[in-house]
């Protein structure tokens, strides 16, 4: 498999990572609880390293006298957790395409790492295209993800509409939505449904050096990518990039603290970050990865 | 308007090339953004516009634009011209001596100066000085600067009032000009003017006392007598005499306003050189305040010789003046050292050359006589001579105090005069008596006839006219006393000199011609005239004061009228100015306006 937005050295930094896509499971008893990622079904899943304290049981021993290595064999618990990850495909996300298609992924492979599942919907209008489809393990994985090269950003944002008439799923898993939000459209909603399905939420805004500060000066007619009828004219100086600068802290501090209201987790990103840094820094720190 | 440096007009260029930069930066450039939403949103950021936020741009413009005319004008060098403003000007001005009481010069030059200052750019200025002749000091001139300095240049003098020449001149530029503003500064009131603005600079208060004569007898006493003014007041005047600078004594008088009262002061008798007696009290003209009289010298005895085999006449006369040393001889052998020779009908070959001739019915054609014999004529019954009334100073002087006895000679020698002699009297214009200065510039007199031939010593201008030809022919150096400032020394140029040196009170030393008999000379200061001539023989000295003039000294004086003939005309004339400085000023503020306007944007 080649893909062109994410090559293999992405996927090996990832690998030698000891770090997962943490998840509080709700369930039926509401509060945090560590999901069993391997249950006693007989479902074969996959192969994992021995740790001091795993069931001895569970040692392939095949595996031991092949390769002098002790592994655990897996299998399939019905309490898996299935991450959905909504990324906003409308034209506005253009521009920063490929880090949030990397996000994806890279949230992506956390998630199959721990043997949990994935989908990967695409918002576009008001629906919500999967991308990828409940994969588990690697090689369905690595099979399904060719996809992300063709995918395309276009149309009007509409997170909440997209999100809402979609399959969320209920209390097994986080729904991780990456957008820059920067549009009237509610997208709110979205977030408080969410929560109402006991899904983890996280809402990353993703925006680039332009977006966060712009450079233009002088007489500009700003056209919304959009809807060209949208636009902005004047005369720009330094009061308007001021002025700009305090409107995008209003809006983060918005999401921030509906985030915060409503238990959901917010990461602001900025596109000239090293997704690396992201992943490592930035996403442990919210504890979106432990 | 007209512009001094027109090539300053090409900045204007500038101009539309501002309003093409205006319009392409007016453009407003397109971009596609990800979103307008956060634009939109920051501008509940934006503080409220001020209506000048919204025009700032134009604005700039407009201010540009106008700095770039404003530059353009100023390198223009612009000025502006406004009708009927300026007007034409004659300024007569008095600085005779009586503009010297109080400050009246000042006043008059005040006068000039605010009348000046107060007229509009491009008036004309004409000063002329009254004086005699009179004086254009400045012609036409349109820089009030320049007229300004030299009016306050115009320096005092010490001479009499007399504006006739210079309102002649003003006149004529008045002939030439009818549109003229006459001014005359002076102390003098007019009742009746006409197209003359007289400016009386005189003050009523002013007062002033003056020594107007001093003469004085030497007897058992010296006694000192003269008289003196007091101008419109009532004074009591108290005079000091000094003999040789010392104080000697004083008196008193009351003296009316404008009345010449005398006085008298006595002394005890004593030689002196310098007499002086001055007024001790206070008044606004100080120089009429002393009057000097010098003690005469001593006669001078005049050595005369007579050659005449028959100097009966000529003799008895001499004998009379007591100052004659008189030597009696029948022939000349080229005697000397005399002051006068007088040849009665005898022969001689050349002239003396150190002292007057006197010549009487000479036949020879004598070497630098100044005349030829020619013929001797005989008039039976007698020929009675006619004077002829030449009226210079040779023949006034000789014919002094002449009663106008006719008298008559039998006969005469015809004589062919080659110098230029003054004639005194003729028969059927032959010169029968004249004067004048021979060949050698001596004085000469001749008589054309033997005195025998004739009846004139029987009659009472002989006397008389022997008399004047002695003074002619041996004058005294001056024959003034005293003089006032503006009149004329009269110097009698003597025998054998060689130069006459006058020395003014300020010590201004001048040589004077002495070429011809008589010299003159102006005076024109007040104070004591030293006249030095030096003859062959010895160098004279003559002192003579020159006083205040008398016309001068009241302080208040009115005449009758004073005017320039011919209708005014009313008219102005165009008047420019250079607004150079508005325009900078303008300027300055539009720049500080275009600097705060940048400055408001950037905040």
């Amino acid at each position: 498999m080649k893909l062109k937005i994410i090559d293999e050295v992405f996927f090996q930094n990832l690998e030698q990572l000891d770090i997962y896509l943490k998840d509080n499971v709700a369930g039926a008893f509401g509060g945090n609880h560590r999901s069993k990622k391997i249950g006693s079904s007989s479902e074969f899943a996959d192969y994992r390293k021995y740790v001091p304290g795993d069931d001895i049981r569970r040692i392939d021993w095949n595996v031991f006298s092949r390769f002098d290595k002790l592994y655990l064999k897996l299998f399939l618990d019905e309490r898996q957790m299935h991450h959905r990850i909504y990324i906003d495909a409308s034209s506005s996300m253009n521009n920063k395409k490929e880090y949030a298609l990397k996000l994806a992924v890279a949230f992506s492979y956390l998630t199959i790492k721990a043997m949990d599942k994935v989908t990967i919907y695409l918002l576009k209008d008001k629906k919500a295209i999967k991308l990828i489809d409940k994969i588990v393990g690697k090689e369905s994985f690595f099979n399904a993800i060719a996809a992300i090269d063709d995918v395309s950003f276009s149309s009007d944002s509409h997170i909440s509409e997209a999100i809402m008439n979609s399959s969320t799923g209920y209390g097994n898993g986080a729904s991780i939505i990456i957008s820059d939000f920067l549009t009237e459209n509610n997208y709110f909603n979205a977030i408080s449904y969410l929560r109402e399905k006991h899904r983890d939420v996280v809402c990353i805004q993703l925006l680039n050096e332009d977006e966060i500060h712009p450079s233009f000066k002088g007489k500009s007619i700003l056209y919304d990518c959009e809807n060209k009828n949208n636009f902005y004219k004047e005369n720009i100086k330094k009061e308007n990039l001021k002025a700009y600068e305090l409107a995008l802290k209003e809006i983060k501090n918005n999401i921030e603290s509906f985030c915060i209201s409503r238990n959901a987790t917010y990461l602001f990103v900025s596109t000239s970050k090293n997704i690396d840094k992201v992943i490592l820094d930035e996403a442990i720190k919210k504890e979106i990865i432990k | 308007m007209s512009f001094l440096n027109p090539i300053g007009l090409i900045g204007l260029v500038s101009i539309p090339i501002l309003i093409l930069i205006y319009i392409i930066k007016s453009k407003y450039q397109e971009y596609v953004v990800s979103s307008t939403y956060i634009w939109k949103l920051s501008e509940k950021y934006l503080k409220k516009k001020r209506k000048i936020s919204r025009f700032s741009g134009l604005l700039s413009l407009i201010l540009q634009i106008l700095i770039a005319l404003f530059l353009s004008l100023l390198l223009s060098n612009p000025l502006i011209s406004i009708a009927n403003q300026a007007k034409k000007y004659v300024f007569v001005v008095d600085n005779s001596a009586s503009m010297n009481i109080s400050s009246r010069l000042d006043d008059a030059k005040k006068e000039m100066i605010d009348i000046i200052n107060e007229s509009k750019n491009d008036s004309e200025f004409t000063v002329i000085l009254a004086s005699n002749p009179s004086q254009v000091l400045c012609d036409k001139n349109i820089d009030k600067e320049k007229v300004i300095d030299i009016i306050s240049s115009i320096k005092q003098t010490n001479m009499p009032y007399d504006v006739s020449s210079s309102i002649e001149v003003a006149q004529e530029y008045f002939n030439n000009d009818p549109s003229l503003n006459v001014y005359l500064f002076t102390d003098v009131s007019y009742e009746n003017t006409n197209n003359i603005n007289v400016i009386n600079v005189a003050s009523v208060d002013d007062y002033n006392a003056l020594i107007s004569s001093l003469s004085f007898t030497s007897d058992t006493a010296l006694s000192f007598n003269g008289t003196v003014i007091s101008y419109n007041i009532d004074k009591e005047l108290t005079l000091d005499l000094y003999l040789d600078g010392v104080y000697k004594t004083s008196t008193t008088l009351l003296c009316l306003l404008n009345i010449e009262t005398s006085f008298a002061i006595t002394t005890d008798l004593c030689e002196f050189n310098e007499a002086k007696v001055v007024i001790n009290n206070e008044d606004d003209m100080s120089l009429d305040n002393e009057y000097i009289i010098y003690g005469n010298e001593a006669l001078d005895k005049y050595k005369v010789l007579l050659v005449s085999e028959n100097p009966f006449y000529l003799k008895s006369f001499l004998n009379t003046k007591d100052e004659v040393l008189l030597t009696t001889t029948s022939s000349y052998s080229s005697q000397e050292g005399y002051d006068l020779y007088i040849f009665d009908s005898v022969s001689i070959d050349t002239l003396p050359l150190d002292g007057a001739i006197w010549l009487f019915n000479i036949n020879d054609n004598v070497v630098n006589s100044g005349f030829i014999s020619q013929s001797s004529v005989s008039i039976d019954g007698g020929a009675i001579l006619s004077y002829s009334k030449k009226n210079d100073d040779i023949y006034n002087s000789i014919c002094k105090n002449l009663l106008g006895n006719e008298f008559s000679v039998n006969r005469y020698l015809k004589y062919s005069l080659y110098r230029s002699f003054t004639t005194i009297m003729t028969y059927d214009n032959d010169p029968l008596i004249f004067a004048g200065l021979n060949g050698n510039n001596n004085r000469e007199v001749v008589f054309a006839f033997d005195l025998h031939d004739s009846n004139l010593t029987l009659k009472l201008d002989y006397v008389i006219l022997l008399h004047n030809m002695f003074n002619y022919s041996l004058p005294k150096l001056c024959e003034q006393d005293s003089l006032s400032c503006g009149d004329e020394l009269t110097i009698n140029v003597l025998a054998n000199c060689e130069s006459i040196r006058v020395n003014t009170p300020s010590n201004r030393s001048t040589y004077l011609s002495i070429n011809e008999s008589i010299v003159k000379t102006i005076v024109d200061e007040i104070g004591t005239y030293e006249i030095i001539v030096k003859t062959k023989n010895a160098t004279k000295t003559y002192r003579i004061y020159v006083s205040y003039p008398k016309s001068e000294a009241n302080p208040i004086v009115n005449y009758e009228s004073i005017e320039i003939s011919g209708e005014k005309l009313e008219k102005a004339f165009d008047s420019t100015y250079d607004i150079t400085y508005i325009l900078l000023i303008i300027l300055c503020v539009l720049c500080l306006l275009e600097w705060g306007l940048y400055i408001y944007e950037q905040h």
